[in-house]
Order: C-alpha cells, then sequence, then structure tokens
C-alpha cells in the first residue's frame, strides 16, 4: 500500500480498569502523522489528603490501598519516610524481611504480567482465556507460580492483599521461619517453570522498534537496587538523594491528561524493569545476566517491547535473590524487636522500586505528632509521557508497513509492555476506525 | 469423591464476608458423609482458578454475589444453569473474576460438578463487620445452606 493513501482515524477509547481512563488517539491523513495521543483522564483519587491528621503508624496502612498489586510497594515506601521523618532507624533484620517482602510483590506482578497480559499478544490469543486451552500446560504454570509468590507475600506480609506485619521499626507479627523453609523448597521446586517461563519468551517475536531513552531507576552501591538506593539517570550517569525526588520528577500538565507528567533531562523518561535492567544489569544476579544473554537482552536497550524480556530477567533475578536471603534468615533466626515509637514533628522522604519503576512518598508531620503534608509519585505517572513520545515515534516509522489493525495492536503492546496500570484495561478496548 | 465446600470473601469488605461466616458455621458430616470445608480468603481469581484445579471433586461455591435481589435473599444453583459471561477480551491484571476464574479452572481440565450458594449483599463497604442486616438473616443462611449441603451429599 503507497504511504499517501495512508488516512486513519484510530480513537482506543477508554482504557480501562485503571483507576480512572485513558485514550490512545492517533489520526494520520495522506500517510502523515497528524495526532498521536495517550489521553489520560482518571479522576484523583485524594489519597495524600485521606493521610492528613493521620499517625505516622497509620499512614503505612492506608496508601498501601491505592493499589491492590503494588500494596506492597506502597506500604514499604511509605513506611522508609515515614521513618525518615521521624528520625528512626531499623535493623539489619527488618531489611532484610521487607526486601524479601519486596521482591515477593515482583515476582507476582511480573508473573501476572508477563503471563497474562503480554504472551497472549505474542500467540495472537485475545486474551488468557483462550490460551488456556491451546496452551494449557503454559497457563497452569503461570497459574503455579502465581500462587507461590503471593504465598510467599502472605507469609511474610501476613496476607497476600494489604498485608498488615510491616510497620515502623520492624514486624509486628515476625513470619514464621517453617513457613519460610516451605517457600524456599517450593521456589526451589518452581526452577523448572522458571525455566520453562524461559524457554515460551524466547520464542516470542518482539517488535524491533528503539528510541533512545533516558532511564531513570535507583542505584545502590551494593546490590541490585529494589529496596534501596539514589535516584539514577542513564542520561549523566549520576544519582541524586530521594530526598531530591522533585528534581527528577519535575511534574507538570497537559491538556489531554489529568495525570501529572514527569521530565528530567529530556522530554521524557522511563522507569520500570527495563531501566533498572539497563542501569543496574552489573548487580544482577549470575542467574538473570545469563537469561538476559539467552534473550537477546543487552544493554543498554532501547527497544520499550523488552520491557517484558527485562521482567523476566527480574523474575529470575528475584527467585534466586529471595533463596539467597531465606537462607541468612533461616540459617540466622528472627528476633522479635521493640516496635514501639512516640511520633514527632518532621519531614521524610522514601523511595522504592516497584514493578512497574520508582515509587516516591513523602510525609511531613507537625508539632503534635499529625501529618500535615504528603506526596506520592507512582511509576505509572513517571512512564505516560514516555509512552506517549514512544508512540509519537513509531507511528510515523511503521506507518509506511502497517495495516490500521497492526498500528493499532502496536499500540496496544506497546502501552502493556510498560506494564503500567492502564495496561491492565487494554486488552478491553474497543476500537474505533473512522476513515 | 465428596464435596468440598467454599467459602469465599474479604472480611474488610461488610457482607463480603457471609460465605466466610456461613462455611465457618457448618457441619463436616451430613448424611454420615464427610464434607470438606474450605475458606478462601482474599484470594485474587487466579488464585481460585489454581486452587480449583486442585479440587478432587465436586465443590459448592458459598459467595456473596450480586444476583438482583434484596439483601439477604439467597439462591442455590449449579453452574451450568446459569450463564456466566468471562469476558474474553477483558482478562488483566484488575478484570479477574470469578466467571473468569472458573472459565480459566475448566479450560484447564477442572471438570468436576460446581454449584453456588450465592447470598444478595447489603452492603460491601470496607468494614470488618457483617452488616447487622445481615447478621440478623444468618440463621435462614444457615439452614438453607445445611439444606443445599444435604441435597449434594444425598445426590
Amino acid at each position: 500500500m503507497k504511504n499517501d493513501t495512508k488516512t486513519y482515524n484510530i480513537d482506543v477509547h477508554h482504557v480501562t480498569r485503571i483507576e480512572g481512563h485513558g485514550n490512545i488517539r492517533i489520526n494520520t491523513r495522506a500517510g502523515v502523522v497528524e495526532e498521536v495521543k495517550l489521553c489520560i483522564v482518571e479522576a484523583n483519587r485524594f489519597f495524600e489528603s485521606f493521610t492528613r491528621g493521620m499517625l505516622p503508624q497509620e499512614i503505612p496502612w492506608v496508601v498501601g490501598r491505592i493499589c491492590g498489586i503494588c500494596c506492597v510497594g506502597h506500604q514499604l515506601a511509605a513506611t522508609k519516610a515515614v521513618e525518615d521523618s521521624q528520625g528512626i532507624t531499623v535493623s539489619p533484620q527488618t531489611v532484610l524481611l521487607r526486601k524479601m517482602f519486596n521482591e515477593s510483590q515482583f515476582l507476582q506482578s511480573h508473573v501476572l504480567h508477563v503471563y497474562f497480559l503480554a504472551v497472549p499478544d505474542f500467540v495472537g490469543a485475545p486474551s488468557v482465556l483462550p490460551l488456556a486451552s491451546s496452551h494449557p500446560e503454559v497457563v497452569k504454570r503461570a497459574l503455579r507460580l502465581k500462587k507461590l509468590a503471593n504465598d510467599y507475600t502472605a507469609v511474610m506480609g501476613g496476607r497476600v492483599i494489604h498485608p498488615m506485619s510491616n510497620t515502623l521499626k520492624g514486624w509486628r507479627k515476625l513470619p514464621d521461619l517453617a513457613q519460610i523453609e516451605q517457600i524456599r523448597d517450593r521456589l526451589l521446586a518452581a526452577v523448572p517453570d522458571v525455566l520453562e517461563t524461559i524457554a515460551i519468551v524466547k520464542t516470542l517475536k518482539i517488535p524491533q522498534y528503539e528510541r533512545e531513552t533516558e532511564y531513570v531507576s535507583l542505584k545502590h552501591p551494593d546490590e541490585y537496587a529494589l529496596y534501596d538506593g539514589d535516584v539514577f539517570s542513564s542520561d549523566t550517569q549520576k544519582a541524586v538523594p530521594v530526598r531530591n525526588y522533585r528534581w527528577v520528577t519535575n511534574e507538570f500538565t497537559v491538556p489531554h491528561s489529568t495525570t501529572k507528567w514527569s521530565r528530567w533531562h529530556r522530554d521524557s523518561y522511563a522507569v520500570g524493569a527495563l531501566a533498572r535492567v539497563n542501569n543496574n544489569f552489573a548487580q544482577l544476579r549470575p542467574e538473570a545476566q545469563g537469561v538476559a544473554e539467552t534473550l537477546g537482552l543487552k544493554v543498554p536497550c532501547y527497544n520499550p517491547y523488552m520491557n517484558n524480556v527485562a521482567q523476566v530477567v527480574e523474575i529470575v533475578h528475584c527467585a534466586y535473590n529471595s533463596l539467597a536471603m531465606m537462607e541468612t534468615v533461616l540459617n540466622g533466626g528472627l528476633q522479635a524487636e521493640d516496635i514501639s515509637h512516640t511520633p514527632v514533628a518532621g519531614r521524610g522522604f522514601g523511595a522504592v522500586e516497584v514493578p512497574r519503576g520508582i515509587l516516591f512518598h513523602e510525609y511531613a508531620f507537625d508539632e503534635t505528632g499529625r501529618c500535615s503534608d504528603a506526596n506520592s509519585i507512582i511509576p505509572t505517572s513517571q512512564n505516560i509521557n514516555n509512552i506517549e513520545q514512544d508512540m509519537k515515534a513509531f507511528v510515523p516509522q511503521m506507518l509506511p508497513n502497517m495495516s490500521k489493525e497492526e498500528l493499532t495492536l502496536h499500540m496496544e503492546m506497546l502501552l502493556r509492555a510498560y506494564d503500567p496500570c492502564i495496561s491492565c484495561s487494554v486488552h478491553m478496548l474497543d476500537v474505533e476506525f473512522t476513515d | 469423591m465428596g464435596l468440598t465446600v467454599v467459602g469465599i470473601g474479604s472480611r474488610y469488605a461488610r457482607d463480603d464476608a457471609v460465605g466466610l461466616a456461613l462455611v465457618e458455621a457448618l457441619p463436616t458430616v451430613f448424611s454420615g458423609c464427610a464434607v470438606v470445608t474450605l475458606l478462601w480468603e482474599n484470594a485474587d481469581a487466579l488464585t481460585l482458578a489454581h486452587d480449583l484445579l486442585e479440587l478432587p471433586g465436586p465443590v459448592l461455591i458459598v459467595d456473596c454475589a450480586d444476583m438482583g435481589l434484596a439483601g439477604g435473599a439467597w439462591r442455590f444453583f449449579a453452574m451450568q444453569d446459569v450463564s456466566l459471561h468471562p469476558h474474553q477480551s477483558t482478562v488483566s491484571t484488575h478484570g479477574v473474576g470469578m466467571a473468569e476464574a472458573l472459565a480459566i479452572a475448566q479450560a484447564l481440565g477442572f471438570g468436576h460438578p460446581v454449584h453456588l450458594f450465592g447470598v444478595q449483599p447489603f452492603d460491601l463497604s470496607p468494614c470488618p463487620d457483617l452488616t447487622p442486616e445481615m447478621q440478623e438473616c444468618l440463621p435462614v443462611l444457615q439452614e438453607a445452606l445445611v439444606a443445599a449441603v444435604d441435597r449434594l451429599v444425598r445426590s
């Protein structure tokens, strides 16, 4: 088809099942791209306002409710920020348990995204339901891995969704060592499932598209940064402390989005699995580095579709890293700690990596120890701008060789590749073409 | 294989916990036959699909269900007698429900009969207790559930 015949009006309306809605709008006329927009029309949820007047101990449990998928990450980022505000330093035991807790969430979320959202695209299935009939072993494996990761979270936090065991200064109820041992044994037994996951992902045909991007993630001198570190840019190869996170996010508004957008050294930046792997590859577990090589992920990688592959690399990293942390806990045991605390005035900052990227929390407390100010910036709001920039670069590149259907599919896949909270809804899009 | 009765719900969303409350109070022997009772709390639907595959025989799910009835009303039916519509295009991180969980499990080979004892909620707002109205209904609901289980065990 000749390029100059391509007049498309693509309106992917209501990318739903997020906390709000988003639309994809693409208009081309006679082969010329006139408009590419990712419109976010989600409503404010006012969680930051909810926290005002609360005591420091209450906040992590409340803000964990921001998301059912990233509840662990919100709780940990808030816990760290509140502890920072209160001048609390936690023990190595608590840090270790929190790292395990966080990685359990990575395993849950990445398995869910790779198998239930991404893989159906690549095998031509509209969702996991037909995939269950055509590839039952794949779906059974996914369910087994998801169940294992869920149980890991429950052992660490007391329950799968919105766990309650973690608190300021430590653990309200320490995880049970016998249960950790069971999870360790199940994780070891799950290695064949993980290897099969790698084999499946290796067969997927990843779209070939690249756009040089600024990747932002936490960075830590001693480890692959998921729980702690400074905020690092691939552009400058430098990091800033978490307390200066507003230098990074530089939030601004655009008329077609109720979500604030972010930018740092360029028009936009990306966070998430690919950003982390790009920035911290050398600190991945050797097993995960090997998987990256097997799957053709060479850093720096500028193909956003490879974020799914980076998620698989992180599944392997978290599985082996968790096994090592479990051994440490099982060998050393756990000691009850004093978690009492009298609130004081102060302001604090916290950040953790969650599956979709860096999550920032900030809280201030007045002289009565009550929360007077709060701020939370989630990964999706940092990524939205970059997704639109990717779409703007992708459409003119691919327009000459793609039909409307192919273009729409690739836009949806691009959105899903980032695994934003809105990705969960892209499968239920009604796609409307008006020629 | 014997019947497994599964109570599903969350204890933090008022009447969503009614299935848990009913199954917790259920006897485990009916007409001389042992009935296995399970509580699946706060489980996401993919976990439900996984756990259904582990069940060895017929299952009765006791759950709060929006059936367009008055609060506290109940219905007992075989899944095959109703039309659940798993949304082929909507399966997603946040969008997997009971219908999808059943559909996934069945596509993966779960072939045992499934019955549902559904109770219409009064209120599902975030709160750890059943509504007072639902608590008043519990004796009637318990009696109806016992009769339903007894019927399944005898059949």
